[in-house]
């Protein structure tokens, strides 16, 4: 059993998180479960660790992008 | 008596004569050549003096002409010697006040490239503050306005990307 943990914004509901993981499930064949954690930092998006492959959908780095982009 | 008068007279005259003449000849002998070779002598050392004393005169012209001569070419020679030094010492200010505007043009241009270097540095350090302050504000807005709908969004949006 393949083992996901989803990092979220505490404010994000149950609902959204059901999402996330059926989104993971249509991807992944086998049998998965998921873990929420919450991250008062995380402003949106989520970020999944799937077994050591991080998966960073958040807000928090498309930010981090653009300043990147913006120092150079 | 006459006669014997006459005679006497006249052996008187020839005795004064043969005196005289004796006088004069002994005088000759024993005053006049002697004299005459002292006064010979002495023209002679005056003469002799004189020609010494011309050739002493003759040389110390000689000796002034020659030292007037040296005079002339040591004045020369230090005057020569002078121009000389003048020359060097004027090339030797030139180099130095060309080294020192060298010198002057290189501080300058390092301290105009230093003061770009640090005008481009500051800038760039003003920038990125202004981009760290942006993004800061950009995630205070954020937090505050990003919805439920907005991360469904997000989360429909990166699953369609990755199903194709």
């Amino acid at each position: 059993m393949r083992k996901i943990k989803i990092t979220l914004s505490p404010s994000c509901s149950d609902e959204l998180f059901q999402k996330i993981c059926n989104g993971f499930k249509r991807q992944y064949p086998e049998e998965l479960s998921f873990i929420r954690a919450n991250d008062t930092q995380m402003i949106g998006g989520f970020i999944a660790d799937v077994e050591g492959e991080i998966i960073d959908v958040s807000l928090n780095a498309q930010l981090a992008r653009m300043k990147d982009h913006l120092k150079k | 008596m006459e006669g014997f008068v006459l005679s006497q007279a006249a052996t008187d005259l020839i005795i004064n004569i043969l005196n005289i003449i004796l006088l004069f000849l002994i005088v000759r002998a024993l005053v006049y050549k002697p004299v005459r070779k002292f006064l010979d002598q002495r023209a002679a050392r005056v003469e002799s003096i004189k020609s010494e004393a011309e050739k002493a005169l003759q040389k110390a012209k000689d000796q002034e002409e020659k030292y007037q001569k040296l005079s002339e070419e040591n004045t020369e020679r230090c005057n020569q010697l002078l121009r000389e030094a003048d020359k060097t010492a004027s090339k030797k200010a030139e180099e130095i006040i060309a080294e020192a505007k060298k010198q002057g043009d290189d501080y300058l241009k390092e301290q105009r490239e230093k003061i770009a270097h640090e005008h481009e540095d500051m800038l760039t350090s003003m920038q990125d503050e202004i981009v760290d302050m942006a993004v800061g504000i950009s995630e205070q807005i954020l937090k505050r306005e990003v919805s439920e709908s907005d991360n469904e969004k997000i989360v429909r949006e990166y699953f369609a990307a990755k199903n194709g």
